[in-house]
């Protein structure tokens, strides 16, 4: 008689796992554009501004590199005041697209001017909110990876 | 753009729900471990579900979920339990399901598979989906749909026109293949065979190839019907057999243990039942009409994808109807008969002319109007009837208020029927014993109007049986004139349980299932109220009402679930551990003064009671127990202290639904003229049903000799006794001797009652230490001198005087009395006012010795 069925059928069965797996996994998190816009908007923020903000060149590179994470957390707080403070959703979510309920063009384009700022604002602070966004990547995919 | 990753705390449901449906595409939500409800059912758009315990059985969803137009959804890491007769999880329109390491406990009716998919794909890995039924299948596909099941255990699959891949994989029940079903096994697929189902059925241009089959547990059967089937290596044990039937259309390969495979094409040697050493049948699992898609409910379903519901026909809505299998044979009878008259109509031959109209008989709550509606759609729809018109009334509307109105009104109802269905309701209420009721005016209207219109309108009289069968007597010409008779049964209580269940779930409410079933039961079965499916309604109505309330009182979010607590208020047990108390009236039992023989019988009683109860819930097929008793023996010697105990014992017990004791003597029971007897006599039984009816001094009830109307009291007694014994107990009590004679003078009575108890009387000692009890509570006194001078009292009364408990009691309140003259005349300070002085006794005994020594010198 076969033994240790529960291994090989069902919940207990043991899976290979690649050694890529997790790596991939990472960069799974997120859909492989949000990671090129992000990277694209985070080069052009760090050719066009660095003068602008009074930060070490070491710190605007760790900017630029953290940039996605800190849209991360961006996202994320949008996402969560979405059912709740719709504004904070409009103005903080990652999208260059404007609700399409707004009919008014004034509007929309006011609504991307502070976007614009706000996203300037946490580039400028990405090498904190970056690596928070960073360290809870890496524990989102540690409870993923369970 | 961005994905979102969603973190619900621990069995946050609302949570879950609303991210749920706020989810983008790509979003992941990571579940805390424990229990979440999304009963509503939610349609899926590309997420991914994942459990964040250290294994699936952590994170447990209750609920169903809908795939549709290319949605996808990702499951991992879960256990899901599915709400009674749905599918788990309904794939469509080229959608897509992974799930990875879940456990999926389908339906418990079986009769809905736990995936159910068409034109979708389904993969599955390192998961196990549970179904409760064999006959059941666990995932259903059809229409082009593909199942990718790699190192998981199903318990079956069934696959029309549809491709299954299977990759170390366990099939517990079966695999069947249907219209050109494909089956590609790599890896080990191991049969356990553990039903009496085929392994694998395959059948119309089926095709199955597997590398390497493993059958170690029981030998298993396949079965080809015009199919394909290529097996590349088989690993049998020993003394096992596969056994391969099929047609000499198909065409089987199978490599391995050669020995151990056993071939039978068509009607070649079968499989001995010597050889089915595991009683294998070869019965196909699951046929396709079994298996159910689940009911498209959910109010946002419907708006998002507009589905058109398609109405059952009134056949399959009646075969859809819970239980009343006799009845749907009747009607079945009944529409086929209808359905050959028919048929040689239309072929042009002579028919009988076919009367529809019809009795419906039965308690409240059975179905009648819902039979009735569906039995005139069945006519209307084979045509046997010209519209779908059905028309329910009952007296009121019908029985006018003065001469000439009734005919009118029945007119005109019936006009309103014609060619249609005419449903009245409690139609025995239109008979009447006063010769001024206009009910019989309705009567011969619809008679009339019957006869002319026997095949073409129904006219369904309802009601209680034995009520209908007094009103056909009311008037000759309607018995003959309605020939169908249609019975509806009483629902058993499992029956009453799975309505009701059914009715609860299907509102989107969450219940344990077996507690509800087990606290339905129970309460149905101690229920004197026959009103059926429409008594379940109510307890179902008054169990939300105890949710409710507790909702909101706590604030709760929960609004699905109906918790044990919820039931305990229903039933009035709430923070009440039954063992406790059934342990501390026994403790009240055994510190009653005296009586031994009487504490040991009830312990005895208590003990066998519990057995009894364990047997019953075990389904042991026992008959079910009767507790009436007798308690014989002289007054005050604690027959009504006892019965109270006892009362309190059977229902902390579970053996009665209510703690009461109605106690009635003579009086209450026997009536003063004709008929008055057995009125009086059923209204106080009624009135102590579900709890102890103890009868004081029943001998009475047939003390008088001639036409006394007592004896019509015992005789209505006796027949509750036995019809009612499971629903309250009887308690006989009197003196010994009479006793005997009174249970002589019915036969019926003795073998009905089969407990006795007989109490004795109390000794001068016993009788002293309960004076004592009762003076000690509230006073103090010389305990020694009170003993010795109540024991002297006692023996020296005359018999008749020796009350037992009730002299005592009396004698306790005389010295009370007492004593509080003696205040009153010695001016006493408030130190002494508790104390009885040792004077007052004396003058107690004085008093007692003085009148006893008088009687005797009277006597």
């Amino acid at each position: 008689m076969m033994e240790n069925k529960e291994q090989l059928f069902g919940t207990k069965a043991r899976i290979a796992v690649g050694g890529t797996h997790v790596l991939k996994s990472f960069f799974n998190l997120q859909p492989v554009k949000f990671w090129i816009i992000t990277y694209f908007v985070s080069f052009g923020i760090y050719q066009l501004f660095n003068e602008v903000f009074y930060l070490s060149t070491n710190i605007l590179k760790i900017n630029m590199i953290v940039f996605p994470f800190s849209v991360i957390i961006a996202g994320r707080i949008a996402n969560i005041s979405y059912l709740y403070v719709p504004w904070i959703y409009k103005l903080l979510y990652p999208s260059y697209k404007v609700s399409s309920n707004s009919s008014n063009l004034l509007k929309k384009l006011i609504v991307l001017v502070i976007k614009f700022y706000i996203y300037l604002f946490i580039w400028h602070f990405s090498f904190i909110i970056g690596t928070i966004g960073l360290i809870i990547t890496m524990i989102d995919l540690q409870k993923l990876s369970k | 753009m961005m994905r979102m990753i969603w973190k619900v705390k621990k069995g946050n449901s609302k949570k879950l729900t609303d991210i749920l449906k706020s989810s983008k595409q790509g979003d992941i939500i990571l579940l805390s471990p424990g229990e979440y409800h999304v009963l509503s059912g939610i349609n899926i758009a590309n997420i991914t579900i994942k459990g964040i315990g250290n294994d699936p059985s952590e994170v447990v969803i209750h609920g169903f979920f809908s795939l549709r137009n290319q949605s996808v959804l990702t499951l991992a890491n879960l256990t899901l339990y599915t709400p009674h007769n749905r599918n788990t999880i309904n794939v469509k329109n080229g959608s897509t399901l992974t799930l990875e390491k879940v456990i999926i406990h389908g339906g418990t009716s079986g009769n809905y598979p736990s995936i159910w998919c068409e034109n979708a794909t389904v993969k599955i890995n390192a998961s196990e989906i549970y179904l409760p039924e064999e006959k059941g299948a666990s995932i259903y596909l059809s229409n082009n749909s593909e199942a990718v099941i790699r190192n998981s255990m199903i318990y079956s699959i069934v696959a029309y026109q549809s491709y299954i891949q299977l990759h170390q994989a366990q099939v517990r029940v079966a695999v069947r293949l249907m219209e050109n079903g494909i089956l590609s096994g790599t890896g080990i697929v191991d049969f356990p065979g553990v039903s009496n189902y085929f392994g694998l059925y395959m059948a119309n241009g089926s095709r199955a190839n597997f590398d390497t089959v493993n059958i170690d547990e029981n030998s298993v059967y396949f079965s080809l019907d015009q199919s394909i089937l290529n097996i590349k290596k088989t690993r049998i044990s020993e003394n096992l057999l596969l056994t391969v039937s099929h047609d000499k259309q198909s065409k089987v390969e199978i490599f391995g243990d050669t020995n151990r495979i056993k071939i039978n094409i068509d009607d070649e040697e079968m499989p001995s039942s010597k050889e089915r050493s595991t009683s294998q049948t070869v019965e196909p699992v699951s046929k396709k009409d079994k298996l159910k898609e689940e009911p498209v409910t959910s109010k946002e379903e419907n708006s998002l994808y507009h589905i058109e519901k398609q109405q059952k026909s009134g056949l399959e809505e009646l075969q859809a109807l819970f239980g009343l299998h006799d009845l749907k044979k009747q009607i079945m009878k009944f529409i086929n008969t209808v359905k050959f008259n028919q048929s040689r109509k239309e072929q042009g031959f002579k028919t009988t002319s076919l009367t529809l109209h019809s009795l419906f008989m039965g308690n409240p709550g059975t179905g009648k109007t819902t039979v009735a509606r569906i039995l005139g759609r069945v006519l209307y729809e084979n045509g046997v009837i010209g519209t779908n018109n059905f028309v329910e009334v009952t007296r009121k509307d019908l029985v006018g208020e003065y001469i000439g109105q009734t005919a009118q009104k029945t007119q005109e109802i019936l006009e309103k029927s014609k060619g249609g269905i005419l449903f009245i309701d409690e139609a025995y209420s239109l008979n009447s014993d006063s010769k001024n009721d206009f009910g019989k005016e309705a009567i011969d209207t619809i008679i009339t109007f019957m006869e002319d219109n026997r095949d073409n309108t129904m006219i369904i009289f309802a009601g209680y049986t034995n009520e209908i069968n007094k009103f056909l007597k009311m008037n000759s010409g309607l018995e003959s004139r309605i020939p169908n008779k249609f019975y509806f049964d009483d629902y058993t209580p499992e029956e009453i349980a799975e309505i009701g269940y059914m009715n609860l779930t299907n509102e989107d409410y969450i219940v344990d299932e077996k507690k509800y079933k087990e606290v339905i039961q129970r309460l149905y079965s101690h229920s004197i109220d026959k009103s059926n499916a429409r008594w379940v309604r109510n307890v179902n109505e008054k169990l939300i009402q105890t949710m409710a309330n507790r909702v909101v009182e706590t604030g709760s979010e929960d609004t699905q679930t109906i918790l044990d607590e919820d039931f305990d208020v229903l039933t009035g047990n709430q923070n009440v551990d039954k063992e406790v108390k059934v342990n501390e009236l026994l403790h009240q039992l055994d510190s009653l003064i005296g009586l031994t023989e009487v504490k040991d019988f009830i312990h005895r009683l208590i003990k066998q009671v519990k057995v009894d109860r364990i047997l019953m819930e075990d389904g042991s097929n026992v008959e079910k127990p009767s507790y009436h008793m007798i308690f014989s023996g002289n007054p005050g010697t604690g027959k009504t202290t006892v019965a109270n105990i006892l009362a309190e014992l059977f229902y902390y017990l579970d053996v009665l639904p209510t703690p009461n004791v109605k106690v009635v003597d003579r009086s209450d029971l026997v009536g003063a003229y004709v008929g008055h007897t057995e009125k009086q006599t059923k209204e106080v039984i009624e009135q102590s049903m579900g709890g102890v009816l103890f009868i004081d001094e029943a001998y009475q009830l047939t003390a008088k000799s001639g036409n006394d109307f007592g004896k019509q009291a015992v005789e209505t007694l006796v027949t509750y006794l036995e019809n009612y014994r499971d629903k309250f107990i009887v308690i006989l009590a009197g003196y010994t001797k009479e006793m005997e004679k009174f249970l002589e003078t019915n036969s019926g009575l003795r073998s009905r009652i089969p407990l006795k108890i007989t109490f004795p009387d109390y000794r001068p000692e016993e009788i002293a230490t309960i004076v004592e009890k009762n003076i000690t509570k509230n006073w103090e006194i010389n305990i020694p001198l009170l003993k010795s001078v109540v024991k002297e009292i006692y023996v020296h009364l005359p018999d008749n005087e020796k009350a037992n408990a009730r002299w005592a009691r009396n004698f306790s309140e005389k010295l009370v009395s007492n004593h509080k003259v003696w205040l009153s005349d010695h001016h006493s300070t408030l130190d002494n006012l508790k104390k009885i002085q040792d004077n007052v006794i004396y003058e107690m005994r004085q008093n007692y010795i003085s009148t006893t020594e008088h009687k005797k010198t009277i006597y």
